[in-house]
Formats: C-alpha cells, structure tokens, sequence
C-alpha cells in the first residue's frame, strides 16, 4: 500500500497546518514548486535511490513547521512550540485533581454512610474541576501565546530539537498515527461515562407508580448488576485518565481496554439471566432485541480492541480506505484544476 | 548557551531574521516581468542571493496579499499548472521608495560597523 513519498507527505504536513481554504490552493503551488524543483536536479520522488537527495532537497526548503507559518499559519489558538508544555500542564491538572478527588472520597466514605450518592457527587466535582482547571489552563496559555512572545521564543528554544537540524525522514506517513491518543475523545468519554456510573447509580432510588410501575418492575430486574457496571465504569475512567497521562497507547493499555471490553460482554450477555424482565410481552421482547444489539455493538468493540492488541500499529481496513481517499483526493483536485486550465486556455488561444 | 552543532542553525536563523526585510525588495525588483516561484528563485540565487524556497513561496503569496504582486496560474507542460507573479502598479511604488529606505540603512549600517569598537 502506498503511504506516499517524501514529497506527498511534506505537502500534507504543510497543509495540516493551514486554514482550510487557503489549502488546496497553497499545497498545489508548493507541489508543483518542488515538482519544478526535482526536475531541474533530475530526481525522482518515487525512486529509492533519490531518496537522500530528495531528503537533501526538503531540508533547504525548510521545515514544514516554518513553512506553513510562512503562509501565514496563526489559527492555533496555541501555537506548536507552547503545546508540548501546555499538554504537560493540562496532563499534571487531571492528575491532581484526580489524586485530591480519590482522598476526599475516601475520607468522606468512612463518615458517611451513603456510598452511591458520594460517588454521585464525587464524580460531579471531578468534571467541574476537569472543566475549570481546562479553561483556566487554556486562557493562560492563549494569552501567553498572544502577548508574550519572547516567552514563546524561550520555549522553542528550550524544546529539545528546535535548533537541530530537521530530517525530512521523520516526516509523519500520510496515515494516522493510531498510538496517539484523541485527547477530545478521551474527555468526552470520561464526562459521559461519569454521567452514566451516576444516573445508574441513582437508579434505586426511583420511584414508580400507576401505569409506570412496569419500568420499575423492569428496571429492578438490573438492579442486580449495578456494582459489576459501576466497576466496568470506574476501569474505564481509570485507563482514560492513566491514557491522558500518557498521551500515547501502549501495549499494556491496548490489553486493559480489550479485557475492559471483554467484561463488558460478559456482563450485557449475563443481564439476560434475569429474563423475563416484565409480564407484558412486548415490554419483555423489546428490552431483550435491546439486549442483543447492545451485545453485538459490545462484541465488534471488543473485536477492535482485541485488533488493536494483537497488530499493534496495523491500521484497520477502513483506515487504508481513508488514507487512500485522501492521496487520491489530492491527485484529483491537481488533475481537475489541469483540465480546467487547458479549456482556459484553448478558449484564450481561439480568440 | 547553544552548543557547538547547534551553532549553524543558530546562525542560519538570525542570518534569516536580519535578511527578512530586504527579501522584499529583491523579490519586488525581480518581478518587473512575470515569473513563477522557481525561476525567481534561480535569478536570484544566480545573483548571489539564495533564499530557501519555504521562504520565497510564502512571502509571495504574502506580498499579493498585500497588493503589491499580482499572480495568475498558467499551464506549464502537461497538467503541471504554474504560479505566475508579477509587479503591481503599487508593488512598483513601494519598491520605489524602499529602495530609499534601503539606501539609507545601508548608508548608516556601514558607518556604525565601522565605527564599533570605539566608544
């Protein structure tokens, strides 16, 4: 599978970086610059044996870093040199706030005797804090990066690696980097999934009554497998955190979040012992065709995640597709436009 | 302090910084006829002053963007389309009156270097 040479991938790390609709436009010119380019010293992006001069080539055409600033790349709210450190001080934030969380709860545990609305309530803090201490971190930052750029200079120099030489080699494949945490999608997970440990935990509490009595009658039938929940959900808080931390996917996590998985299946297919769930058939029927999806959605997770263990680094098919989708758009849009311009110009020539 | 390898990239930096500004004029007066990025690139060098080309690109965009080049894509060979830029009535203006400018940093830059150690 191709995962484009030298050339494609500079062209695209150069775009990354750029407002969208300035980029198509930027990363034609820039292509056909360094087509221009590798032509007058008769290399060939493909070949292997051009590879240190077409590696010689990128690195006099300068880092895509600095290139895409050069266009005028200033949409990050953080630039790239403040964002290691700004990552760094969010990581440390969830830690703490985490830590000083998990001892409160503890001491407020052996003084009260109501766990389920403690850990309600704990986890209620733990999101607020998570959002403010995002926030305040976030506009700290933004306004360092607006105001103070000789700090900014401080920091690019301090990041290792900003006054070495740059090699083109390191440049990322045209494929997404799978061991790198979606860092959004890890908070959203946990704010959800704290949502759901604390609704269901509050779930005994309901009361129900005349024609509702029914959802009650059902949802005591789970009230059983409650704990096993709220443990599944406490792992997987857990192993969010810890990969938030981390920033990166490592073989040991891979395996937490296949087993994470796996439970999950087990625990959904147990509920099933538990049937009927409700003297009305229809009621029964459907909580159980229920069920069965959640089943089959928890078994192609854990599918994925078991993949995801065993190849490490292997992206799935519907990953290829995409990143060949996106090689292949590129190409498109350079072709289209050449056609466009032959049709100018033959237009032109007649007149 | 930087260390030893650093040093070259360090000094290829500044060197960077301190050319900015009269990579304006060279471009402005290269352009009376219109080229495209490489060829400017090539007349330049040829001239002894070599610009990176992730330098060149971006400033030339800059510089239309500020209304002193305008551009137009042309049909090189095949379906290789090419960038084209050239001189605007105002681009000739301002490069009138750099060269001004120019001249007279130039002028008072030289007498200070010379003048350097003393005090």
């Amino acid at each position: 599978m191709s995962k484009g040479n030298l050339i494609d991938r500079y062209v695209m790390e150069v775009g990354r970086r750029l407002p969208e609709k300035q980029r198509a436009d930027v990363q034609m010119e820039l292509r056909s610059a360094l087509q221009d380019a590798l032509e007058e010293r008769g290399l060939d992006a493909n070949s292997e044996k051009d590879e240190a001069k077409v590696v010689a080539l990128l690195k006099e055409w300068g880092k895509p870093s600095h290139v895409a600033e050069g266009y005028g790349a200033r949409t990050h709210l953080i630039g790239p040199e403040l964002q290691p450190i700004y990552w760094l001080v969010l990581r440390v934030n969830v830690l703490i706030i985490s830590l000083v969380q998990l001892v409160l709860l503890v001491i407020a545990a052996f003084n009260q005797p109501e766990f389920g609305s403690l850990i309600g309530e704990a986890i209620g803090n733990l999101v607020n804090s998570f959002l403010v201490s995002f926030a305040v971190v976030t506009i700290i930052f933004a306004v360092l990066e607006r105001f103070l750029p000789e700090l900014k200079a401080l920091a690019a120099s301090e990041h290792k690696g900003a006054l070495q030489e740059w090699d083109p080699r390191t440049l990322p494949e045209i494929t997404p980097d799978r061991d790198k945490v979606d860092y959004v999608e890890l908070v959203v997970e946990i704010i959800f999934t704290a949502a759901f440990i604390t609704v269901i935990n509050l779930a005994p509490g309901w009361q129900f009554s005349g024609d509702m009595a029914i959802v009650g009658e059902m949802i005591a039938k789970f009230l059983p497998f409650i704990p096993w929940i709220t443990i599944l959900t406490a792992v997987e808080i857990s192993l969010d955190i810890y990969l938030l931390t981390q920033g990166r996917w490592q073989l040991a996590t891979r395996w937490v979040s296949f087993g994470h998985a796996a439970a999950w299946v087990i625990v959904v297919a147990s509920t099933l012992q538990a049937a009927p769930y409700s003297a009305v058939e229809l009621v029964d029927s459907s909580v159980k065709m229920i069920i069965a999806i959640v089943i089959v959605i928890t078994l192609i997770d854990a599918a994925i995640k078991l993949y995801r263990a065993l190849r490490p680094g292997v992206p799935l098919p519907w990953e290829n597709w995409r990143i060949e989708e996106d090689i292949e758009e590129m190409g498109e849009r350079a072709e289209q436009f050449g056609k466009a311009m032959e049709t100018r110009f033959k237009k032109t020539d007649r007149k | 302090m930087v260390t030893q390898e650093e040093y070259p990239a360090l000094l290829e930096n500044l060197g960077l910084e301190l050319r900015r500004g009269a990579l304006i004029l060279a471009v402005l007066s290269q352009l009376g006829k219109k080229q495209y990025g490489y060829s400017l690139k090539q007349q330049l060098d040829a001239r002894g002053l070599s610009i990176p080309e992730g330098t060149l690109y971006p400033l030339l965009r800059r510089l239309e963007g500020q209304g002193l080049l305008d551009s137009e894509w042309e049909l090189a060979d095949e379906a290789r389309p090419r960038r084209y830029y050239k001189i605007s009535a105002q681009g000739q203006q301002v490069l009138k009156d750099l060269s001004k400018e120019w001249q007279a940093i130039s002028k008072a830059l030289s007498g200070l270097l010379k003048s350097g150690g003393t005090k």
